[in-house]
């Protein structure tokens, strides 16, 4: 009796099909799993233990977590810092970017230089920005200053003053829209012309087809830049540490730069570890209060 | 029954083997075109021992000249310098040490002793010293200097430069309004009258220059008598740095807060030919050591003189803050000995006539009298006779040290932002050092808490 064929099990059948595709991303594979999954899921454990880097971990319970929620002044404040940085910034990023990828969307002579021009800064490395906007808002010598000063008005001490510091930042965080701009531009010449063109038709005005065509046909664009800018927000660093490190009066200790104060200048890595699972829970849960939301304004064009 | 020849029929694995080929051919690619790491010892034979600092830019040549001079005199060790950019360099060597590869030797300006010992990552000299190199070490080494390498009775540190301040004059300024080099202020209130005089503002009422601006509690504190380590805990809350710090308030207000952060933010830069005493923004500098060497280097017919800060009433002469180079041994060295051999050479212990060069190129203070007598140093201490001022502080009893212990990092932190409080003027000076202390008492409470240890100051 002949043997009935050897049927190769699923897997290998898997890794027949992608083994070649594995093996060409296994650099990358190997450095996800190394330095993003694992530590990942050690700064779990970590976070329910006192952890300075030197010694061994010694378990605390939730002690991080209850000391940060109920003795910590300065979690709230970084919290707070934060999110008020997010409720103004990503809107008006938002709004920002959809109009100036309008504008660049219109058929004008230059158009593709204009592009370029405004996309340019947000390639620009976010260490060199925070420099540039240094000068550019000091109160003295700065760019900002020296025009209010030509127009006879004396304008605010901008990083140093604790009203305007964190206004400062904002500001500068719409130098980078280009990035965003460029996703919107391409959702902008996604939508099929034959609408615009039935809207003409049917007498609707220019305002009526951008709410009525190109905002709605817009929106998952909008979504997608909102959930990055609502992750982005909370994960904000650079520019303030370099230009301000949490001051005037802590008025910009954003929550990044306070976790990152806890464990590097303090050597508390438990506690930072607690501290970076608090403000994902945060993060997620925001992000799902988005996804929720979605359906009622977002319209994927079916 | 023809052989089927398409590209599906042929066998996975012949697929896989290719690409495998192809990624190993890359590899071969770039190990044969990349370029052979520089050799990183020029004495085989010898012992090898890795050394961090921070100095770069014109400071790196004329520090790793000294290692130099140091592996031209051995036979036995070779240092190896590695520049690290001195942001990086603490949480550089942090990893290190959790990873078990540190350096043998590094040197830091971050005040990290206490931190560092209570965290055991540091190693005593003690343990590397002969009994004779300790006893001549704590015989003959200035006092201050020995203050801040012990920790707990131990030297944890050898010092590569402690910076002193003084009271740089500006001649020409002090001329405007008839004062000479004769008739400096004999006390802290004379020498902010006379900085009220030299303030200049132009025609739209802008401060143009600066009489004098004391800035920094840490650094005046001293001259009120104030400290921040008092009987093995840091201290803030004392009547003396509250004196210091109601000083500091009251000279903030005269001129206006918003006044002078606009002035300040306005200056060209810190050092350079540009430096604030040199460009003349400053009439009057309470100023470390290293500005003689920057003048000389930049502006040397500038016409200044320097001289100690004068005490205030019921305050202490001669008295200002130290803040050294640590010049620290990980636990974890391979090579602790000729980490040793190599801190000795650095710092002049038994070596006075190098000691005397380096501590002179570098623009430092010697870390004891044999080598402040050196013909090296002598022949610097002439070269820059301000010098001088400097060199008598070492024997001062009034000089101040950072707060000490593992809080040390957030106890200097809490004082930074207290000081910010009162030049505002959104906080009082008895407000913000007591809120410094109710911080303090709120992270002591946390980390017991968290069950880690707080240990703090010298014993």
């Amino acid at each position: 009796m002949p043997e009935p064929p050897v049927r190769p099990s699923r897997i290998r059948k898997w890794l027949r099909k992608n083994g070649t595709g594995l093996l060409f991303i296994s650099p990358w594979l190997v450095g996800f799993f190394c330095f993003t999954i694992g530590p990942f899921f050690s700064s779990v454990y970590l976070s329910f233990n006192s952890y300075d880097l030197v010694h061994r971990p010694v378990w605390v319970g939730a002690a991080n977590y209850a000391t940060l929620l109920h003795d910590d002044p300065m979690f709230w404040q970084s919290l707070w810092v934060t999110v008020k940085y997010a409720v103004v910034s990503v809107p008006v990023g938002i709004v920002v970017g959809v109009a100036l990828a309008i504008l660049l969307n219109t058929k004008v002579k230059g158009q593709t230089l204009f592009r370029t021009i405004f996309y340019l800064p947000s390639i620009v490395p976010a260490v060199a920005n925070a420099v540039v906007f240094s000068w550019i808002l000091n109160p003295e010598i700065g760019l900002i200053n020296g025009i209010l000063r030509s127009l006879g008005l004396e304008g605010p001490a901008w990083l140093n003053d604790p009203k305007w510091a964190l206004w400062s930042l904002m500001l500068m965080g719409l130098w980078g829209v280009g990035g965003s701009m460029v996703i919107y531009l391409a959702g902008l010449q996604d939508i099929p012309i034959h609408l615009y063109e039935a809207a003409t038709l049917d007498g609707a005005s220019a305002y009526q087809r951008l709410r009525k065509v190109t905002l709605p046909l817009l929106t998952p664009v909008i979504f997608f830049n909102l959930v990055m800018g609502i992750i982005g927000s909370f994960q904000y660093f650079t520019e303030a540490f370099i230009m301000t490190n949490g001051g005037p009066e802590g008025s910009t200790s954003f929550y990044a730069l306070y976790l990152f104060q806890r464990a590097w200048q303090y050597l508390d890595m438990g506690y930072a570890c607690a501290m970076a699972w608090i403000v994902f829970v945060i993060t997620m849960v925001i992000t799902g209060i988005v996804f929720q939301s979605q359906k009622r304004w977002v319209h994927f064009g079916h | 029954m023809g052989i089927d020849q398409s590209p599906d029929s042929r066998p996975a694995w012949a697929g896989r083997l290719k690409a495998a080929g192809a990624l190993l051919l890359v590899l071969a690619v770039i190990a044969v075109l990349a370029p052979p790491s520089p050799p990183e010892l020029h004495h085989p034979g010898r012992i090898k021992v890795i050394f961090w600092h921070a100095f770069a830019g014109e400071w790196q040549p004329i520090y790793e000249g000294m290692v130099a001079r140091f592996n031209a005199s051995q036979t036995k060790y070779e240092v190896v310098p590695v520049s690290v950019p001195g942001d990086a360099l603490t949480m550089k060597f942090l990893l290190s040490s959790a990873g078990g590869a540190t350096p043998d030797i590094l040197l830091d300006w971050d005040p990290i002793l206490g931190t560092w010992t209570d965290k055991g990552l540091i190693r005593s000299y003690d343990s590397v010293m002969s009994p004779e190199e300790r006893r001549a070490y704590l015989a003959e080494t200035y006092p201050i200097v020995k203050r801040n390498s012990m920790y707990k009775g131990k030297i944890m540190a050898m010092i590569d430069g402690l910076d002193f301040w003084a009271v740089y004059y500006r001649l020409d300024h002090l001329k405007e309004v008839g004062v000479d080099k004769d008739h400096l202020p004999k006390s802290l209130e004379e020498l902010v009258e006379l900085g009220k005089r030299l303030d200049r503002y132009d025609d739209q009422h802008r401060l143009r220059r600066v009489g004098f601006l004391p800035q920094g509690l840490v650094g005046f504190a001293p001259a009120f008598g104030g400290g921040f380590n008092k009987n093995g805990r840091i201290v803030v809350d004392t009547p003396e740095n509250l004196r210091a710090m109601q000083f500091l308030g009251q000279i903030q207000k005269r001129l206006g807060y918003d006044t002078i952060t606009r002035f300040t933010s306005s200056l060209a830069a810190d050092a350079g030919p540009n430096m604030p005493l040199i460009a003349g923004n400053y009439s009057i500098m309470f100023d470390g050591e290293w500005r003689v060497k920057q003048v000389a280097q930049y502006k040397p017919d500038l016409p200044y003189i320097v001289a100690p800060l004068p005490a205030p009433a019921g305050g202490k002469p001669n008295a200002c803050n130290t803040a050294p180079n640590y010049l620290v041994i990980p636990t974890a060295a391979k090579c602790p000995k000729g980490a040793w051999e190599f801190a000795k050479y650095c710092v002049g212990i038994q070596h006075p006539e190098e000691g005397g060069r380096h501590m002179g190129e570098m623009g430092w203070v010697p870390d004891n009298p044999s080598i402040a007598r050196s013909k090296a140093y002598q022949a610097y201490l002439r070269k820059y006779p301000q010098y001088k001022v400097f060199v008598d502080l070492m024997t001062s009893p009034n000089l101040g040290m950072f707060p000490q212990g593992s809080l040390q990092k957030f106890v200097t932190d809490e004082i930074s932002k207290a000081e910010d409080g009162v030049l505002r003027g959104t906080l009082s000076p008895e407000n913000a050092l007591k809120t410094v202390e109710t911080h303090l008492d709120a992270e002591r409470e946390r980390l017991r808490k968290l069950g880690q240890p707080v240990l703090e100051g010298r014993t």
